[in-house]
């Protein structure tokens, strides 16, 4: 057993509150609770109101978008930031690990990103004001955009590690979130097929985060869906900590 | 190696085995899955399941999709893909339960390969995207013995039906033989075959070609049909008889369907009080001739009488609540009309029955009121009817058209009226004295002696529905750019009924996945809301103006030599008045229907404000007061302090 | 208490400490001597924990900061080079967060609050954020994280670097007060600096010991008594006139 020190939940405590210490935080929420609205409300064919259906799903096919630049802004800072200003020399010589320090910090952030999908719940008194809609395909498109921000986080954290310009970091999340997102999109496996045996076609779609997205947003939680994000969480986790290892002292 | 490279070296590895861990884990984990769809999309029903036990030897499924050709063709056709997605989705669970004996190929047919040359062999519609990339989307189902069977086309628009239609086509594949449907109609519901080269032929030279109705098509499917004889006097050797518009039928013919039914046999019944579908009436009424074409005729009733079921002529079925838009004639502005009647889930949920189960969309059109009467050894089930708040209205044939008089006439009710009735049991005959043959026909002399039963021994089934038009091309399909597609479920409703008479139990409970209403309802009500208020304001116009033309002429009987210049006078300015007024009540109008629409857009706005900026205010709110907050606090601990210190 | 063994550390391709060894004990101030770059940052965050030695090792009061890293790491206070702070932060919470990491019983906590944010006169700006004070109460910020848990050893790497005289002052009074029951490591290029708090000293140049003693012995190699002329000629190996080493 591994014992978690009580500095992870100071730790965890102290980030997460940090979000709602600095107006980033608050600018963050603002931009990603309107944005979202305006997304699923945009006058269009596509419009919530003009398909006229009580479901969320309209509101749910934006959130990877809003989540590809939005969750690169989060994570950018998460070790960027520390190891620029020095911090991570006081934070990483109190008795905490790299490892636990990381788990921490993505947890909080985490924990953000789930505040955020709360305050979206006028959309659920929307659709329940105006119809009947299928309340347990709701949550798992919630369940769904929580596990694909934990996902893009983790992403976004090992890429917070690898630099100390939150710039680069943030470009460089949002290069690998896009390329994660749009591994399985026909033109893509289109383009991978004429180059690379099948296999590999096969390998690419089964690593896309909006084929996972899209498989639990439709109501059917797949084991190997949480497998997924499970994996994809922990590996790119584990990547930052070494990383971390490596580069804190640069 | 330094330690550097070193932890390089382990994040790539890391990540390398990140890859590999999700392409297995997810190939293992694949089947693990709980359905959260109130409707099931993803679940197998109990009859699909009970099927998909009975295959015993291996059976191929192959599912054609063009892939890389919709990937590059128009973004209507990705659209395609999700639906593939499903269907995939779906063929897996399929396999999942078969124990093995299923098994599931994914092709994508390449221009020029050999699986685009056996799609072609197959049967699968191909529709041609560029000029060399062409388009499948069908599957195959082949059993050892060669036996084979092909979805050609998979529609997304009946993707509810979908569970249904892949486990008929495995049920097809493992019991080839059909069963025997006769259809009885006075319409040309069942046309001789003719071979489309033929047909072409016939069209080119100005001969009608007479088709079959495509639920008859549809029926064909599954089953063989044979066509019965409308002069006929013995019905013998199929599985179901299907009766459509029964009028003009000899007493032969009525006996004998009399006796058929009594000996066991399965009847599923559609009379109208008004059928549009019979074109020849439509003729006759073009030429000023008689009065819709209604069945049962007074001989056919007879029979009814037996079964418990009545309908009278001259009476429909409305539900203010179910009302269809539409326009009546053309150059009309479409309104909601009574005579269309658009049954939702609330007609047939309540009834749970294997027939109508999951059908939520249905379109009648002037259907007739059934009512019961108890017999004995009979049960009588509803299994289709409007709201409670649907009513039985009667209407002379002149009134038909004018939808606003329609609604004058009809009042709310407060029960269900039924559309469709299910009678079981032991039936008597209608004949108790046998049928006297027609004295000038020779032949059916010698019959007169065929024994009479007039008590069935065993349990029989009838269905009725009171429309017919319901299952007619026009109201059943539309045209698509796919072809005819189901327009909505009253072909399901056809087929349903056939197959509870022959009692396939496991395929008919597959049936529709069901449809559950997701639709604005709040929205849906203030537009009916409104409808009912213009409905008012224009009887009020209609009103107005007949009264001034009734004013009008009795000014006119009034008129004499010394008066008519005043009369006409008076005349005039009346006239002004009502020209006054009816603009008036036009504006009014006007402003009912504005008003309406504005509700809506004022409910879609305030969500639209709700969802964009209610948080976001609150929160900016929020950040404010908290900031103020902490350094107030800030300066008031220092405050204290201070006052400690001093 | 602190006991430093031979510790070297290598980046990808440049030696920065090439076995290091040295002692300090319980009221001792040590002072850490070097030009820039010669390793004493590097020295001390190996000191600490921060990085791993690539060869040798440190123990704080018996522990080995390689092998039982957390609890040779809560002997120790550090405050870093440039006072690095969360900025966004307000004092008092900063430091009740250190605290918390450090571990301290929450119902101590307001107790070591005072003392430290007295200790340190930190007291005026406690209600402020980190941000918006001076690079002197930065540093004393600094300085008081690094006393929270009221530590055995404290490692300060250069903490008078951009002060005021008078900051600079008050700096080493706190610190020769602090000198009494701990064992402080301190780093700093000013001379007179070591002079006038150091016990003990040591130079490193290159990653090297170059030296170890008292400042006077320090000062008695030149015969002008000029403690800058003897530092050069250690560090750069020349010969400065008057210094024999």
């Amino acid at each position: 057993m591994i014992r978690i020190s009580p500095a992870v939940k100071h730790l965890f405590v102290k980030e997460f509150t940090s979000y709602f210490k600095t107006p980033l935080g608050h600018v963050f929420l603002v931009i990603f609770l309107f944005g979202i609205g305006y997304l699923t409300f945009e006058p269009g064919r596509g419009s919530f109101f003009y398909i006229r259906e009580a479901s969320l799903g309209p509101f749910f096919r934006h959130i990877p978008w809003m989540f590809l630049f939005l969750i690169p802004a989060v994570s950018m800072k998460l070790w960027a930031e520390e190891r620029k200003t020095g911090t991570v020399e006081l934070l990483l010589t109190m008795p905490v690990s790299v490892a636990e320090a990381v788990i921490a910090k993505f947890l909080a952030s985490w924990a953000f990103i789930g505040v955020a999908l709360l305050g979206t719940f006028p959309m659920v008194v929307t659709v329940i004001y105006l119809g009947s809609p299928d309340l347990g395909v709701a949550f798992l498109g919630y369940v769904a955009s929580f596990l694909m921000a934990g996902t893009l986080l983790a992403v976004g954290g090992f890429f917070s590690a690898l630099t100390k310009n939150q710039v680069v970091s943030f470009i460089l999340t949002v290069v690998a979130a896009l390329f994660l997102l749009m591994a399985g999109s026909p033109p893509i496996l289109e383009f991978v097929s004429t180059v690379f045996p099948k296999y590999f076609v096969d390998l690419l779609e089964s690593l896309s985060v909006l084929g996972h997205f899209d498989s639990i947003e439709r109501g059917v939680f797949a084991l190997s869906n949480l497998w997924f994000f499970s994996v994809m969480i922990v590996f790119w986790l584990y990547g930052s900590i070494v990383l971390l290892n490596e580069n804190k002292a640069d | 190696m330094s330690k550097r490279t070193q932890n390089y070296l382990k994040v790539f590895l890391a990540l390398f085995s990140m890859v590999l861990m999700i392409y297995i884990g997810g190939a293992l984990l694949k089947r693990a899955k709980v359905d959260f769809t109130q409707e099931g999309l993803y679940t197998l029903s109990p009859g699909t399941k009970s099927i998909l036990s009975k295959i015993d030897s291996p059976l191929k499924l192959k599912l054609y999709y063009s892939k890389t050709a919709a990937n590059k063709g128009t973004e209507a056709l990705r659209a395609f893909n999700n639906y593939y997605i499903y269907v995939q989705e779906l063929l897996r669970q399929y396999v999942s339960h078969s124990r093995n004996n299923l098994s599931l190929d994914l092709i994508d047919p390449r221009p020029d390969t050999p699986e685009e040359e056996e799609a072609g062999v197959y049967g699968l519609k191909k529709f041609n995207i560029t000029e060399t990339e062409s388009y499948f989307f069908g599957l195959v189902a082949e059993n050892e013995s060669g036996t084979e069977k092909v979805i050609e086309f998979f529609d997304p628009s009946a993707k509810d039906r979908l569970e249904y239609e892949l486990t008929k086509l495995i049920y097809t594949v493992l019991n080839p033989r059909k069963k025997s449907i006769g259809i009885l109609s006075s319409l040309g519901v069942v046309a001789e075959d003719v071979n489309p080269y033929m047909a072409q032929i016939m069209r080119m030279q100005g001969k009608p070609v007479s088709e079959s109705w495509m639920v008859v098509k549809m029926l064909k499917e599954l089953y063989d049909v044979k066509k019965i004889d409308l002069k006929g006097d013995s019905i013998a050797g199929i599985d179901a008889l299907v009766v459509i518009h029964p009028r003009g039928l000899p007493q032969e013919t009525l006996f004998a369907i009399d006796q058929y039914l009594i000996k066991g046999g399965r009847l599923l019944v559609f009379v109208d009080p008004n059928a549009l579908s019979d074109r020849s009436s439509q003729m006759a009424a073009m030429y000023g001739g008689g009065g819709p074409s209604f069945s049962p005729d007074a001989s056919f009733k007879k029979l009814m009488d037996k079964w418990g079921i009545e309908m009278k002529i001259g009476t429909y079925a409305g539900d203010k609540y179910l009302s269809g838009v539409g326009r009546f004639g053309q150059g009309q502005m479409p309104s909601r009309l009574l005579a269309l009647l658009n049954c939702d889930a609330r007609c047939t949920s309540p009834y749970r029955d294997a027939v109508t189960a999951g059908i939520d969309r249905s379109l009648f059109i002037l259907p007739g009121v059934l009512t019961k009467r108890e017999m004995k050894g009979l049960t009588h089930t509803p299994i289709l009817s409007t709201t409670e708040k649907g009513n039985g209205y009667t209407a002379a044939s002149h009134e038909i058209n004018n939808p606003a008089r329609l609604f004058e006439k009809f009042s709310e009710g407060t029960s269900p009226v039924v559309i469709a009735y299910r009678v079981v049991g032991e039936f008597e005959t209608a004949f108790p004295a046998g049928v006297v043959p027609d004295p000038k026909d020779k032949k059916k002399k010698k019959k007169g002696k065929t024994p009479i039963i007039k008590k069935s021994q065993k349990e029989s089934a009838v269905i009725v529905f009171s429309d017919v038009d319901f299952i007619s091309d026009q109201f059943a399909f539309k045209n698509t750019f796919f072809g005819p597609a189901l327009a909505n479920g009253n072909s399901t409703l056809f087929l349903n009924g056939v197959e509870a008479l022959t009692g396939d139990v496991d395929l008919m409970s597959v049936r529709s996945k069901g449809k559950i209403n997701r639709s604005f309802d709040v929205i849906n009500r203030i537009e009916l809301e409104a409808e009912k208020k213009t409905a008012d304001k224009v009887k009020e116009i209609n009103a107005s103006i007949t009264r001034f033309q009734g004013e009008l002429n009795r000014l006119g009987s009034q008129a004499n030599e010394g008066n008519i210049a005043l009369l006409q006078n008076e005349g005039l300015r009346k006239k002004k008045e009502l020209a006054k007024k009816v603009a008036a009540l036009k504006r009014e109008l006007r402003m009912v229907k504005r008003v309406g629409r504005e509700k809506i857009e004022r409910i879609g706005k305030f969500f639209q404000y709700l969802n964009t900026l209610f948080v976001p205010l609150l929160l900016i709110g929020f950040g404010f007061y908290y900031s103020r907050k902490r350094s107030r606090i800030t300066q008031m601990k220092t405050v204290e302090r201070d006052e400690v210190r001093s | 208490m602190l006991e430093v063994k031979e510790v070297s550390k290598t980046f990808a391709d440049f030696e920065a400490v090439k076995g290091i060894s040295f002692q300090a004990n319980r009221g001792e101030v040590l002072g850490f001597l070097g030009p820039n770059g010669a390793g004493k940052s590097t020295t001390m965050k190996v000191i600490t924990g921060f990085l791993d030695p690539s060869g040798g090792e440190a123990l704080i009061c018996g522990k080995s900061i390689t092998t039982e890293r957390k609890e040779a790491q809560r002997f120790i206070g550090y405050a870093p080079e440039n006072a690095p702070l969360y900025d966004e932060m307000y004092v008092r919470e900063f430091l009740t967060f250190i605290a918390r990491m450090r571990e301290i019983e929450s119902e101590r906590i307001p107790d070591r609050l005072k003392e430290v944010l007295t200790m340190c006169s930190l007291n005026e700006v406690a209600f402020q954020k980190i941000e918006t004070l001076s690079k002197g109460y930065k540093r004393r910020v600094s300085l008081a994280q690094a006393l929270i848990h009221d530590p055995k050893v404290l490692i300060l790497d250069e903490p008078t670097d951009g002060l005021d005289p008078n900051q600079k002052h008050d700096m080493r009074e706190l610190i020769r007060k602090l000198a009494k029951e701990k064992c402080i490591l301190i780093s700093t290029h000013i001379l007179e600096e070591v002079e006038e708090i150091c016990d003990r000293c040591i130079i490193i140049g290159e990653g090297k010991k170059l030296f170890e003693g008292a400042p006077h012995d320090l000062k008695s190699k030149s015969n002008k008594g000029k403690i800058q002329d003897v530092f050069r000629a250690i560090t750069l190996k020349t010969n400065v006139s008057g210094v024999s080493l």
